[in-house]
């Protein structure tokens, strides 16, 4: 049997066995289908809590389209938690994520331990998970975080993975992250990931926030190095230098109970120059909860090569408590003119909640993009939520 | 036509409805106003009885048509008056906190010696506040062991099943999926709290099948990188700053959809999404494939990884036409006879 189809059935098998004071399963079922592709989609999800220390999950899904029928497993995976929070374990089909290194979809099995003196130590091992439950041999990763909370105010971690694609090195990373919130309205948020196989930053990101009544005022940065991101096997890999940064401040203002207002400047630098990256957005709730609100955005990207401007605008209209109608427009406008002057969009859609846990939402778009002329499409949606077994 | 005196009359009647739709007033119906009742000596026991006894399970303890007979024993309706005076949005949300959370009013209440607006802090001025936020409970309450120990269940039934949107702490704000990346990198401990692997996997998985916004195309104001007509404007954002798609998608992702939408080598071609002139030719000025490489080599890997590298190693390689495209300063610690890809340059006889 395929060793990653076989995991996932295990976890299943394990989830499904170890059920003495188990809840009762939550299943999401959804059927979505669209003309573009065409394609067709059924997805399934499923999570139980078994006792109070294990959890286990599911999500698969069924999909067909012009490639033919793809069936494969995002998520199947058992988790079991020390009662006292000592520490957890998880196996199965994951989204394995330690710090500053970027997540990374696998089968295998992660461990965490807390210390009493606020250390975390985490440690994952499995195999890069490989579409439609396609497996390669020789392709494994290894792990490890180890974090340090200081005084509820600082946290700081350091990370590493390794792994290999093929038999070969495709990926050597050491990571830091912190974390900093000496008062509840500002945070400060940073990870930095160095690329060991080619010695250089691969990925650097920092965020920090400053909340001062109705204002926020939000500053992040980032600087990424694709050739570096891109696993070391590949012939791309060896460009060296496609380096992104970008600085930007994003100014929010709740100008009014319903009325949100942000102002996003920022400037991106690319090895094609630099440029600026600009943002307006205001969006009126029409309603106290927030089912009904209108919405416009001003966009501009100056980066030479990749420079466009943009308005989208959006509006969501609840027509009755289970019915809601939702429209939305994008006008794009790109500088080059090889591939079209402009390009709209837009979307109407019908959505409602005929009966509990039921929700079925039906749309039209239309475009005219850089692939076709003009074309209008159908989309459809279908979920079904509730509780079985 | 209007008058110019019926000008400034209209303007009012504008900036009045505005004021209602902003949220300055709320219009929509004439909701019960706490202040007006606790002012005028009305305990809250009286409205709500039974509150003082109620543990962990139970009815909400909302007041009944009798509570309001009490003081108003002409109703202008004989029906329900929560119908018209409650706020079904605040009963849903007491309904899903007595669902969610372990609390008991009656094993609180002797403590506060019966003085709810300890906790219900917002009551006397907005009834839009009447459930405590969770930073009232560390008033008294010091839950470090817990919180060290990722242990919330002693409040909270089963965050991952609630998906509860924390407002007091670690606030989801606008803007968050764009910063949450940096966030969760030293907090992803405590982001599994109430994320399951699937609500990272359904963006971070190697094989997702529709992104979330293609999905939740009927809430246009979702939070998401992908809204509109992100398709058509994918290239351009992925130049702008090429290695954040791979934060998400592999590039096996780009070359499944290019191949569906035949602008790939792979399956059936029906174009290509390379400009027709000047993309490889014999001169430095005709050559606009480099400097694109450069600026998105995620999108040529995307479409040339594997078999496809031959094409470019077939010019680029050592001594060939293409030269070095190695920039000043390039290292590596890969073995340039033995690993990929220096192999397929420098392998040499």
């Amino acid at each position: 049997m395929n060793p990653a189809l076989g995991m996932v059935l295990a976890a299943l098998v394990v989830g499904a066995s170890v059920r003495a004071e188990a809840e009762p399963y939550r299943l999401r079922a959804s059927t979505f289908a669209e003309s573009r592709a065409p394609a067709g989609l059924f997805a399934f999800e499923t999570d139980t809590r078994l006792s109070p220390w294990a959890r286990a999950e599911a999500l698969l899904w069924l999909g067909g389209g012009e490639l033919g029928t793809e069936l494969d497993a995002l998520v199947a995976a058992i988790a079991v938690s020390h009662p006292k929070g000592w520490g957890d374990a998880k196996l199965g089909r994951l989204i394995l994520t330690t710090g500053a290194l970027r997540p990374v979809h696998a089968d295998g099995a992660q461990f965490i331990a807390r210390l009493p003196t606020r250390t975390s130590i985490e440690v994952y091992a499995g195999s890069p998970v490989k579409p439609n439950f396609e497996v390669r041999s020789f392709d494994w990763l290894l792990g490890a975080r180890v974090g340090q909370n200081i005084a509820d105010v600082l946290v700081l971690g350091v990370a590493h993975l390794y792994q290999h694609t093929a038999g070969l090195r495709s990926d050597h990373e050491l990571g830091v992250d912190l974390s900093f919130t000496p008062i509840e309205s500002i945070s400060l948020a940073a990870r930095g990931a160095y690329d060991l196989i080619s010695s250089g930053p691969s990925e650097v990101v920092g965020t920090a926030s400053v909340r001062a009544g109705a204002f926020r005022f939000d500053a992040r940065g980032s600087y990424r190095n694709a050739t570096r991101i891109l696993p070391a096997t590949s012939l791309f890999s060896v460009l060296g230098n496609a380096e992104a940064t970008v600085g930007a401040l994003r100014v929010f203002w709740r100008a009014a109970p319903r009325l949100d207002l942000y102002a996003d400047g920022g400037v991106r630098h690319t090895t094609e120059g630099s440029g600026e990256d600009l943002t307006f957005h205001a969006m009126l709730r029409t309603d106290r909860d927030g089912a009904g609100y209108l919405g416009a955005e001003l966009r501009r990207v100056g980066v030479p090569g990749a420079s466009w401007s943009g308005v989208r605008a959006f509006a969501r209209v609840p027509l009755h408590p289970l019915i809601a109608l939702s429209a939305e427009g994008e006008l794009v406008r790109p500088d080059t003119d090889d591939r079209g002057d402009l390009w709209p969009w837009a979307l109407v859609a019908l959505s409602t909640q005929p009966a509990k846990g039921l929700d079925v939402a039906l749309g039209v778009e239309a475009r005219s993009s850089p692939e076709v002329n003009h074309a209008v499409d159908g989309i459809l949606r279908f979920t079904y939520s509730g509780e079985g077994f | 036509m209007l008058t110019r005196k019926a000008w400034p009359l209209s303007v009012l009647l504008g900036l009045a409805a505005c004021a209602g739709i902003l949220g300055l007033e709320d219009l929509r119906h004439a909701s019960f106003s706490h202040r007006a009742h606790t002012t005028l000596g009305i305990t809250c026991i009286g409205c709500h009885p039974g509150i003082e006894e109620a543990g962990d399970q139970g009815p909400l303890h909302l007041p009944t048509n009798e509570s309001c007979l009490l003081c108003h024993p002409a109703p202008h309706d004989p029906g329900d008056c929560r119908g018209c005076h409650g706020d079904p949005g605040t009963e849903a949300r007491l309904a899903a906190a007595r669902h969610h959370l372990s609390f008991s009013h009656a094993q609180h209440l002797p403590e506060l010696s019966g003085n709810c607006a300890k906790c219900h802090l917002g009551v006397a001025e907005d009834d839009e506040k009447l459930l405590p936020k969770m930073a009232n409970c560390f008033r008294c309450h010091n839950h470090e062991d817990q919180f060290a120990g990722r242990n919330c269940d002693t409040c909270h039934q089963d965050l991952v099943a609630d998906a509860l949107e924390p407002s007091s702490h670690v606030a989801h704000n606008e803007g968050f999926v764009r910063s949450h990346g940096a966030q969760a990198a030293s907090a992803t401990d405590l982001c599994r709290q109430c994320h399951s692997e699937a609500s990272c996997a359904k963006c971070h998985g190697v094989s997702v099948p529709v992104l979330p916004a293609r999905l939740a195309f009927d809430a246009p104001a979702g939070p998401n990188f992908h809204r509109a007509a992100f398709r058509s404007r994918h290239t351009l954002e992925a130049r702008a700053d090429s290695g954040l798609c791979l934060t998400c998608h592999s590039t096996q992702s780009c070359a499944n959809c290019h191949e569906t939408q035949g602008l790939s080598a792979a399956g059936t071609p029906r174009g290509s999404p390379h400009p027709a002139r000047g993309w490889v030719g014999p001169s430095p000025s005709e050559n606009a494939h480099g400097p694109a490489a450069r600026m998105d080599p995620v999108a040529c890997a995307s479409c040339h990884q594997g078999a496809g590298e031959a094409l470019c190693v077939g010019c680029h390689k050592v001594g060939g036409v293409g030269g070095n495209i190695h920039p000043p300063g390039f290292k590596s610690h890969l073995r340039l006879r033995q690993d990929q890809p220096c192999r397929a340059c420098h392998g040499g006889p």
